[in-house]
Order: structure tokens, then C-alpha cells, then sequence
């Protein structure tokens, strides 16, 4: 394969003036002309989707600092409260703060998707290396996997994961990881092939400069860049895939909250208590759309870079 | 040229066009930067005027102005456009749109991705015609045919059903000028209408275009980079820069006697053919010639371009360039010592892997090439996009396998060499990419950059490569204050700089320059060659420069070889090959050579 | 074009051998032990007597080597038997067969469903020139792709049943009961169809050949519906493709929400009694899905642009 049909970016010059307007306020050669023009108008949807991840890291890690309630805790003369000054996001049926359950489920839930996103992240950047850089049959063989791993739809083969596994929050991570790991790897092994044929490998091929400090010098380098973004973009759906996993009960187990398994929980009290499932189930949606708009950014930000 | 107007309003001497202190800016990042900064222009009916300038200078944002087409972000500061006695600044959309195509034509700049992929030639072109109601869909069917035979395309009623991409460049640039003439506009403007074909094809077009308005009258604003084609097109010329015009007035006034500097550097930086070409600048600048879409359209074998390739050509007169001086020739003998030669290689072939699955190997890259080159010699390889000059070269320096032939390096065979030896060899020969932006890692220092040859092959200490660092930085003419930069920080020439630099680390024997100017500005090219001759000059070093560009390799070069589909098709001593060329093709390409006309 | 036909289907064949492995390997390979799933039947392992674990074993001829019972269950799997449910004992081909038609349904209407409302959403915005306006079309995509699905249907059941009474709540009888599952699992198809789809647009809307086609002076309608819908439709469609195979995913999570007989709950109750042949069952029916409706999309793709042939398309677009 010869990848002549890869469009050569590289060349800023050739097109005439028009379709370049940003050329005008780049100045050649002049002090470095990239740095300040980072900064832009504040996005209020960015910083907002900042301050709610902000606020959700460190209740993964350490939930009192949101709450002090016990989720465990059931006061039945408290059940079924409306969300009020006490309760934030209410009671339920068994007089239990929805809130600190909440609080308390982002840490077995947002753990799971870290864990999920860390297995793909580190299973397919290494097929993808190896695929890219070996190439031939290890390539081949591969891809072929991938290309197999993409045709089951993501969820069924989490299903079928689970059913091998067990139930259980790690397993269900486990699960939910593999199903990432195809989409890694070839992000990985494009990035290789992309940056194994640029010029300035060639240049250092050309110089002599020996395969593995290629590899570290420039190849890794310069791949890290879009596969962490992808691990960003990857992190939302990821926590949609585990909570709906939970939501169908193969995560923890009952008195353990999970964010899924609290909205699969208030399904029998729709028609009375309406936050039982509606408050658990916005704080996820909030969470993948904070998670994805903080991916887009970076990925512009990525692609601004090179 | 104040041939017959097509009526409608102004007199002949009354100006068709008259931009009166346009200004336009883009939005940028840290608030409006001017683009076009107020300039006056003026075409009267049936005028080819001819708007010049470097990339950037603001010229093809003008020019799309007037049909009301600023690109996103672009916004019309201020100014008057008149035309034909309408002020299309003030006009809305709506009215605009009355004026696009029926009034004024566009020729876009790059044909192949100007046409829309998945609908076919026909209907685009009628499409000109339906969208004013000249005519209703049959009729328009039929003229159709009569614009694209006008345009000189072969066999139209074939060609309408065709898609673009089953067209060559040159075909696509002409449907181009069959959808701009198609509703006969009194005013047509050509946006660099041939920066993005092959030199063979760029003068037919021209050519065509020239004939097709001046049987009709129509007016022509040429946008060009090139003062050569601008000099045998255009009845006058303004010269842009930094969106300003800093001179008009007719060709012979402004090619003689240039009053401002930026024009007289223009006209000096421009590499010339020779002595007596000198005063009209002669480049030939294709934007990256390997791009994906020339590549694309060499490799899936498209219609040739017209059946064109006829007599015309070769009956042009050739140019008469005079012998090299006598102190070139002198050089050339002291250089091309008899004392063998440092590479041979012998009946190279190369094939590439056709598509998955297939069985036979796809096209000849490279078709039985031999070529030598002497110590201290430095061979020009020339030919256009996609003749197989670059691939010639990577497997002279092996950065891609051979598939048959024998390559020789100071008499020891290094066609099938590996591993270590392999390694040593690089040390001898070294690379000068086509694209400086693509050649530089973006994550290291200049300083890393050019001793990454020293540090593969561990030469001294770190504190000695950062010494010879900084010596080689001096050598190519850059301050030392580069060397801590990154090489986004460095303008193209700059970084051209520091891959010659990288080249030149571990005094190879022998460097390859692949298209070393083709990626940069006129007046930055003219820089970077100089600097290559010197330093092959001063070190002795033997260099394999290739190029499309025939006025490049008469600068710099002592022998060139041309090449053509694959083969080589003349090889010999510089004067020889540019006073007397023997092959038909090299004739060709010496009588497309812009600025020829103008002599 | 024959000989292509032949290739893709050969493709399929092997991408179908090649999911049941990948399922067999999972199901029957991986450390846990079949035998004493299945015995737990989902609950507490430890009541299983070794008993019952070693006669279970020789039923399903798990005491077999590996590569003998993955021979027979392929081989078995070619002639369309793809084993009995552990549960009930019923073969898997029959449950599957029975449970499709309905899921079928949902899956069809959710997909027409994403496909008008994601091209409106993109068409609407890439017309419109009102900025506000187009700015809210364009974040909704971004809404869809992060509310979770199962969530999104109790809110509708919230609302449209409990709240006004519109749509029933449950069960799977008549079209008013498809409506709600319908839309709750068209939306993240919709939220992808019109993010690629604008950004399709977007992408045609500034290439050259558009201002070729203004510069003629053609009108915003002209150029959007004569140039760039079907310069940008290509990529929704290779996504449309995909989709099918994440409607039948999609359907267990909506089934379960709704309570809605067909595949999806099915697969979601052989989850959790962990009866191994009958998730197999579905995860093969899964890839069927996607090699086919693949196919489909490769087969029409030349139909909409000419420059796609097909002799150069792999199965699985990257």
C-alpha cells in the first residue's frame, strides 16, 4: 500500500490567498505567532461543562464532600419526599437521601467508566502501535479482528461479556472497555501510518536514525495527541454504556447505588415520586454532555495544533 | 483591444469595471485584519487586465468581491464596485445573483475540485444557462453541447454524460470556461486559472481562453502570481501587495521600466531562463505537483488532454537562449571531474502494488531508468507531475525499494543493501524534502532537528553537536536566535533553511533535493537556490536536483535529464538540452514555458 | 460487478464465521465456567452441587475438548441450529424467529424516525439563516447523544402516559404503543444522522464547486438540494448502516423500559439467567444485521456518488 492519497496538509503556500483568511494575522517568522492566539471569548457552555466535571471528579474519590448523608441510611418516615431544602433531589421509597445516592453512585459509576476507558486506551493503543508498525500480517490479522469486534454491536457484546463474567461493577467496566478497544486501535495504528509517512520521518529514516528511536522520538509523540482525544470523546459514551448496563442490573448489587440502577429503581414510583428516576438520570445526561463538549474543545484543540 | 462591446450601457472608453477604494477584512482572532486595503482598478469592455500578486497579497479576495463571493469571515469594508454603472457593493443577494454568471463569469483556480464530483458535465454546464431562463431544459441541453465544443472539448455529447472525475485537469478548466462563457458575460474573471495544471496544458488553456474572449468581445481580469503569464496575456497590469496596489500601467511599461521596488524585486527574484529573459520573471508554480488530485488523476489514467498534443506545439519557435558564459562553463568542467562517477544506476524500475486483491502490479512508476552522477556534479531531473522523478529518487537513496535495476554508489552495489550496511550508506547520502512543512518534526527544536542525523550515528558530545549546530545554522544564512525555536515558528524558507541544514550535518557525499523551492514565495525560492549552488560550490558535494521547473534547473544545475511517463526521454549538459533539444517533449515544455511570448 | 457481489458475500461469510468465534471464545473460553453458570441458572453459585455441574457438563458436551465442541456447535450452527436455551429448552433459532417480528417493527420505525428527524434537523439548519435558530438546531444532536436511552423513555412514559394520557405506558399492542418506544430509541440515531449530516453540509457548502455554482448565479435552494445534500449524504448513509446492528442493541434497553415482548428482552432475561446459547443467538444475530445492511449501504453508495466504485470498498467502513 502506498499512501499516496493522503492529502499532503502540509503545504500552506500552494492554494492562492482565498481560502486562508487566518493567514493574514499568522506573520512568518516572527516571534511565535501561536501562542496568544489560544486565548478566545469565553464559551459559557465549555466553562460550564468544566465546573460540572469539576465538581463530579472529586465526588468519585471522596463523596462526602457533596454530602454527609449515609446512602445507605433509610429513615422510613422520610419516604417518597419531594425534592425540598432538606432533600435536594428528595427520598425514596424507603426514606433514603437521593441525593447523597446520587453523590455516592458517581463514584462505583464514574470509577467503572475510567476503568472501561482505560482498558480500551491501553489494550487498542497497543494493537494499533504494533498493527502500524509491524505491519504485513500482524497488520492484517489485526484489522481483520477490528473489523470483527465493529460488526457485533457495542452492547451485545458487553451482553455477552457480562454473561461470561458475572455481574459486578468491575466486570461490567471490563465489559464495556473491550468494546472500545477496535475503535483505539485503529485510531492508533492510522496515527502510526500517518506520521510513519510524513516527511520528517522519512527525513530521519533518510538520516540514518535507527527504528525504535523513531519510534519514541517522533512516532509516539506525535500519535499521543488524538488518542487521548478520542479517550475524551470515548468517555461519555462510555459512561451511557455502564450506566445502561446498571440500569438493566448487572452492575452492583441492590443496596449499593449506581447511577443506572437508581433510575431502574424509581421506574415503579413514575407515576407518584417523578424525581425518583428523572434527578439520577439528568445528572448522567449533564455528565456525558459536560464530558463531550469538554472532548470537542480539546479536539479542536488537537486539531488546531497540527 | 477596444473591439466590440456587447452594448448594453458603456461606451468603449467608459470603464466596464471600476473599483473605487475597496476595502475588505477578515475576521480574526484578535479583531478585523484588513485583507484588501482600499485599491482602485479599473477594465474597460473587452481589456485584459491582469491583477499580480505573491499568495496572500489579497488579489483572488478582491477579485471574488465583485461577484459578492467573499469566502467565510470575509466582510466588504468599504469602497464602490461599479459595473456597467450598478454599484454591486451596495446590492443585496438577490440582485447579485443576476450579475453572477449572466454578467460576470468566473474561471476558479483549481478546475478538479471546482466542478460538483457526482453530477455530470452536462447539466452543470446548463445549469448557467436555466438558473437566468436563457433557455428552457432542452434548449439548453443543445447549447450545452455547442459551449463545450466551443471550449474545445472533444466528442461533447461524451463528454456532457461524463463525470469530472473521468476528466483530466485541463478538460475540467475547459467545462470550467463553457460554464463562464455560457450566458456570454461581458466581464470574466479567471482566478488563477491554471496555477493547479501541468506547464504543457497551462498554455493551451491560456491560450484558449485569450481566443474565446477576444472573438466576443469579453472583458478579462486575470488573476495571476506569475508577471510572465500576466506579461503575454494582458493588455495592462496592476502589481498587488499586501492588499494594496502599488503599480499599474501596461505591460511593456511595467515589465521595462517597474517604478515601484516591490515590483522590480518581483521581476529580480524571479529565476529567469536566461540572461536576456531576466527582466520578466519566469516561474512556473505549480502548487505541491504531487498533490493527491494530479497523483489521483495520473494514476486512474484519465482521458488525455484533448487530442492536443499535436504539431502546434513543436512548430512554436524555439526560444533562443543563448550559450552559458564562459565562466559557467568553466565551472562545469572543473566540477565533473573524470574521476568516475559517485552513482550509477542502471534499467530502474519501479512498480507499485496494485489494488488489493489484483493481480497484476499496477502502473510503472519508474520504467527503465539509467543515470549517473559525477563527483562534485550536481544532475537535474525534470519532468512533470507524476513522471516518476521523485520515486527515481527515493530508490537512488533507498527510502523505497526497487522493483528491477542496480544502483551503484562509488562502485559498490547497493541496490539489495540492509541492515547495518544499509545505515552506513545513509550517512553518505542525504534528503531534501519537497515540503519544508512537512520535513520538520513539529515537536523539536531546530537545534534537535539538525543534529538528529549526528545524534543517530552518535557523533561527539552533546556540547559538539550543539556547536556544529549552530555552525550549520550559520552555514545555511540563518541567525543563530532560530536555533531554540520550533519549526512552526519559522516562515518556509526559513525552514527549507534548517532541512539543508539536516542535510548537510554529516558532510554527505551526495544530496538529493526533491522539489526543494516548489513549496515556497517567488522572492523566498530565489533565496534558497542561490544558497544550494553556493554550498554545493564551496563543499563539492554531488546533488540530484529535481523539478518541474526548467527556468530552476537552469540556475542551478550542470547536466539535466528529462524525463516523461516513467523514462527518461533526453539527458545532457544544461546549455546543450535548453539550446538544442532533441526529443519533441523537452521542445514542449521549453515552448510552455510562460514569459516566452513576451520576448 | 459480479465477481464484486461475490467477494462482499464471501466478506460476509467470513466476518459471520469470524463473530461466532469471537462469541464462542467469549461465552466458552474465558475462565468462568459455563457448566456452573449455567447450573446457578443467575443465581448463588456455591448451592451447586458438583452433581448437577458434572451432569449439566456432559448434556451440553462440555466436557469435551474445546476445539471438538466448537467444531460441532459451528457445524451445527451451519445448518441454522444454533443450540437449545438453557432455561426452557427451546431452540434458539425458534425463541429468535418468534421474538423478531415485533422487534423488527420497533427497529424499522425507530430507524424511518431517525432518518427524517436527523435530515430535517440538518437541512433546517443549513438553511436557515436566522443564527440563533440554526445555533439551537445544531445543539440538539449534542443533547440526544447523551441522554441516556433508558432514561429518556421513562421521562416520555412520565409525561405522555401518566402525566397527559396520550400513549399507553406498557405492552406492545397497536401502533400507540410503538409510538413512545419508537421515538425513545430513534433519538440517538437522529442526534448522530444530523451531526454528520451538517457537518456534511457544511463541508459541501464551502467547497469550490459551490461557488462555481453561485458564481453562475444560482439561489441558496438551488445550491443546497442541486449540490450539496448529495455531496454529504454519503457519510450518513455508511452511518445508517451501522446503525441497524445498535437499533437491535438498543431495542434490549427500550424493550426492558417498556415492557415490550421481542428480541431485546429476551436477550436482557437470558443475560441474567445467563443462558449462554441464547445471548450467542443474539450476538450472531447482531453481526447478521450489520454484514447485511453494510451490503445494502456499499451497493448504493456508487448510486450516489459516481466516484465510489465498487471494486475498491472494504466491509467495514473505518
Amino acid at each position: 500500500m502506498t499512501d499516496l492519497g493522503i492529502p499532503d496538509t502540509g503545504t500552506p503556500e500552494s492554494g492562492a490567498d482565498l481560502p486562508d483568511p487566518a493567514a493574514a494575522d499568522r506573520p512568518k517568522g516572527s516571534g511565535r505567532p501561536r501562542r496568544p492566539a489560544r486565548f478566545r471569548p469565553v464559551r459559557p457552555g465549555l466553562l460550564l461543562s468544566v465546573l460540572l466535571i469539576a465538581v463530579l471528579l472529586p465526588a468519585a474519590f471522596f463523596p462526602h464532600l457533596l454530602t454527609s448523608r449515609d446512602p445507605l441510611a433509610a429513615v422510613p418516615h422520610d419516604k417518597l419526599l419531594p425534592p425540598g431544602s432538606g432533600h435536594p433531589f428528595g427520598t425514596d421509597q424507603l426514606g433514603r437521601d437521593l441525593f447523597a445516592r446520587v453523590v455516592h453512585g458517581s463514584l462505583l459509576t464514574l470509577q467503572a467508566s475510567g476503568l472501561a476507558v482505560l482498558v480500551g486506551l491501553v489494550v487498542g493503543s497497543l494493537a494499533g502501535l504494533l498493527a502500524g508498525y509491524l505491519g504485513g500480517i500482524v497488520d492484517d490479522a489485526l484489522m481483520r479482528l477490528t473489523d470483527v469486534l465493529l460488526s457485533i454491536p457495542g452492547l451485545l457484546l458487553s451482553l455477552a461479556l457480562v454473561t461470561a463474567l458475572g455481574f459486578g461493577t468491575v466486570k461490567v467496566a471490563l465489559a464495556v472497555g473491550v468494546t472500545s478497544v477496535s475503535t483505539f486501535t485503529r485510531i492508533m495504528r492510522a496515527e502510526v501510518l500517518r506520521i510513519a509517512g510524513s516527511g520528517y520521518v522519512e527525513a530521519a529514516r533518510a538520516s540514518g536514525t535507527r527504528a525504535p528511536a523513531v519510534l519514541l522520538r517522533h512516532v509516539l509523540p506525535n500519535a499521543a495527541g488524538p488518542v487521548l482525544v478520542y479517550a475524551a470523546i470515548d468517555f461519555g459514551a462510555v459512561v451511557l454504556q455502564v450506566s445502561s448496563l446498571s440500569f438493566l442490573g448487572y452492575g452492583a448489587q441492590p443496596p449499593a447505588p449506581e447511577w443506572g440502577s437508581l433510575v431502574s429503581d424509581g421506574r415503579n414510583y413514575l407515576a407518584t415520586a417523578w424525581w425518583l428516576s428523572t434527578l439520577p438520570g439528568l445528572v448522567i445526561a449533564a455528565t456525558v454532555l459536560a464530558a463531550n463538549r469538554i472532548a470537542r474543545a480539546l479536539d479542536g484543540a488537537d486539531t488546531e495544533e497540527r | 483591444m477596444s473591439a466590440g462591446t456587447t452594448g448594453a450601457g458603456a461606451a468603449p472608453s467608459e470603464p466596464l469595471l471600476d473599483i473605487r477604494d475597496l476595502r475588505i477584512s477578515y475576521r480574526g482572532r484578535t479583531g478585523p485584519v484588513p485583507a484588501v486595503r482600499g485599491i482602485d482598478l479599473t477594465v474597460r469592455p473587452g481589456e485584459v487586465v491582469a491583477l499580480v500578486g505573491e499568495s496572500g497579497s489579497g488579489k483572488s479576495t478582491a477579485a471574488h468581491a465583485v461577484l459578492g463571493l467573499l469566502p467565510r469571515g470575509g466582510s466588504l469594508d468599504g469602497g464602490a464596485i461599479r459595473f456597467g454603472g450598478t454599484d454591486l457593493a451596495r446590492l443585496g443577494e438577490d440582485a447579485l445573483r443576476g450579475f453572477r454568471g449572466k454578467e460576470i463569469g468566473l474561471i476558479p483556480q483549481d478546475p478538479m475540485i471546482s466542478l460538483n464530483p457526482v453530477r455530470r458535465i452536462g447539466p452543470q454546464v446548463a445549469e448557467a444557462l436555466l438558473v437566468h431562463r436563457l433557455a428552457d431544459r432542452e434548449a439548453a441541453a443543445r447549447r450545452t453541447l455547442e459551449l463545450l465544443d466551443e471550449a474545445g472539448l472533444p466528442d461533447p455529447a461524451v463528454t456532457a454524460r461524463r463525470y469530472p472525475h473521468e476528466l483530466s485537469g485541463g478538460m475540467c478548466q475547459r467545462v470550467l470556461i463553457a460554464v463562464a462563457l455560457a450566458a456570454r458575460p461581458r466581464l470574466v474573471i479567471a482566478d488563477e486559472p491554471t496555477s493547479a495544471l501541468d506547464v504543457t496544458v497551462q498554455r493551451r488553456i491560456l491560450d484558449h481562453i485569450g481566443t474565446l474572449t477576444r472573438e466576443r468581445g469579453i472583458a478579462v481580469l486575470l488573476i495571476t502570481h506569475d508577471l510572465a503569464v500576466a506579461a503575454d496575456r494582458a493588455d495592462r497590469v496592476s502589481v498587488m501587495a499586501r492588499g494594496e496596489i502599488v503599480e499599474t500601467g501596461s505591460v511593456r511599461q511595467v515589465l521595462r521600466r517597474p517604478a515601484h521596488p516591490y515590483t522590480r524585486g518581483l521581476l529580480a527574484a524571479a529565476p529567469g531562463l536566461d540572461g536576456a529573459w531576466a527582466r520578466v520573471a519566469v516561474t512556473v508554480k505549480e502548487p505541491a505537483p504531487e498533490g493527491p488530485a494530479s497523483e489521483g488523476s495520473a494514476a486512474k489514467g484519465p482521458a488525455p488532454e484533448g487530442s492536443a498534443r499535436d504539431g502546434s506545439a513543436v512548430a512554436e519557435p524555439t526560444p533562443e537562449a543563448p550559450v552559458r558564459s564562459a565562466g559557467q562553463e568553466s565551472a562545469l568542467k572543473k566540477s565533473a571531474p573524470d574521476d568516475g562517477d559517485l552513482v550509477v544506476a542502471e534499467d530502474l524500475v519501479k512498480e507499485f502494488p496494485g489494488r488489493r486483491g489484483a493481480r497484476r502490479p499496477g502502473p510503472r512508476a519508474v520504467d527503465g531508468v539509467s543515470l549517473r552522477i559525477g563527483r562534485g556534479e550536481t544532475l537535474a531531473l525534470v519532468g512533470e507531475s507524476g513522471s516518476g522523478k521523485s520515486t527515481t529518487a527515493r530508490m537512488l537513496v533507498r527510502l523505497t525499494g526497487t522493483t528491477s535495476g542496480r544502483i551503484t554508489f562509488t562502485g559498490q552495489d547497493i541496490t539489495r543493501l540492509g541492515g547495518g550496511d544499509l545505515r552506513r550508506l545513509r550517512r553518505r547520502m542525504q534528503i531534501v524534502q519537497q515540503s519544508p512543512y512537512a520535513s520538520l518534526s513539529p515537536r523539536l527544536s531546530v537545534a534537535e532537528i539538525v543534529t538528529e542525523p549526528l545524534r543517530a550515528f552518535r557523533v561527539g558530545s552533546r556540547a559538539e553537536r550543539a556547536c556544529r549546530a549552530a555552525e550549520l545554522i550559520d552555514r545555511v544564512r540563518l541567525p543563530a536566535a532560530v536555533l531554540g525555536r520550533r519549526a512552526a515558528e519559522l516562515s518556509g524558507g526559513q525552514r527549507q533553511r534548517v532541512a539543508i541544514a539536516r542535510a548537510l550535518a554529516l558532510e554527505p557525499d551526495l544530496v538529493v533535493c526533491d522539489e526543494p523551492v516548489s513549496a515556497l514565495d517567488v522572492s523566498s525560492q530565489a533565496q534558497v537556490l542561490d544558497l544550494l549552488a553556493a554550498l554545493q560550490a564551496d563543499l563539492g558535494i554531488s546533488c540530484l536536483f529535481i523539478s518541474h521547473d526548467l527556468a530552476v534547473v537552469r540556475r542551478i544545475a550542470h547536466r539535466v535529464a528529462v524525463m516523461r511517463a516513467g523514462r527518461i526521454v533526453e539527458t545532457g549538459p544544461v546549455g546543450q538540452v535548453f539550446t538544442r533539444p532533441a526529443h519533441p517533449y523537452t521542445h514542449d515544455l521549453l515552448a510552455a514555458v510562460p514569459g516566452a511570448l513576451a520576448r | 460487478m459480479r465477481t464484486y457481489l461475490l467477494r462482499r458475500l464471501l466478506q460476509a461469510v467470513f466476518v459471520l464465521w469470524a463473530a461466532y468465534t469471537v462469541s464462542f471464545g467469549v461465552l466458552y473460553m474465558l475462565p468462568s465456567d459455563p457448566a456452573t453458570i449455567m447450573a446457578a441458572g443467575g443465581g448463588d453459585a456455591s448451592t451447586v452441587t458438583p452433581e448437577q455441574t458434572a451432569a449439566l457438563r456432559h448434556q451440553y458436551g462440555l466436557d469435551r475438548p474445546l476445539a471438538e465442541q466448537y467444531g460441532t456447535r459451528l457445524l451445527h450452527a451451519v445448518h441454522g441450529d444454533l443450540g437449545r436455551s438453557v432455561q426452557s429448552g427451546v431452540p434458539v433459532t425458534r425463541m429468535i424467529s418468534q421474538a423478531l417480528p415485533t422487534t423488527l417493527q420497533l427497529a424499522a420505525a425507530a430507524l424511518l424516525l431517525s432518518v427524517l428527524l436527523g435530515g430535517a434537523v440538518a437541512l433546517l439548519a443549513s438553511w436557515t439563516r436566522y443564527g440563533p435558530l440554526r445555533q439551537l438546531l445544531l445543539s440538539l444532536p449534542s443533547l440526544g447523544v447523551s441522554a441516556p436511552t433508558f432514561w429518556v423513555g421513562l421521562v416520555l412514559v412520565q409525561l405522555f402516559s401518566f402525566r397527559w394520557h396520550v400513549f399507553p405506558a406498557f405492552g406492545d399492542q397497536g401502533f400507540d404503543a410503538l409510538v413512545l418506544p419508537s421515538v425513545t430509541l430513534a433519538l440517538p440515531g437522529a442526534a448522530l444522522i444530523a451531526q454528520v449530516f451538517a457537518k456534511g453540509l457544511r463541508t459541501a457548502l464551502a467547497e469550490p464547486y459551490v461557488q462555481t455554482a453561485l458564481a453562475k448565479g444560482a439561489g441558496r435552494g438551488r445550491v443546497l438540494f442541486g449540490h450539496a445534500v448529495r455531496n454529504a449524504s454519503a457519510a450518513p448513509l455508511t452511518l445508517v448502516g451501522i446503525m441497524v446492528g445498535n437499533l437491535l442493541a438498543g431495542a434490549v434497553v427500550v424493550e426492558t423500559v417498556f415492557a415490550r415482548a421481542g428480541i431485546g428482552r429476551e436477550t436482557a432475561a437470558a443475560v441474567t439467567a445467563q443462558d449462554i446459547p441464547v445471548v450467542q443467538g443474539v450476538v450472531v444475530l447482531g453481526a447478521v444485521a450489520f454484514v447485511l445492511t453494510t451490503l445494502a449501504v456499499d451497493l448504493l453508495l456508487p448510486l450516489i456518488d459516481p466516484r465510489i466504485t465498487t471494486t475498491a470498498r472494504r466491509a467495514v467502513p473505518a
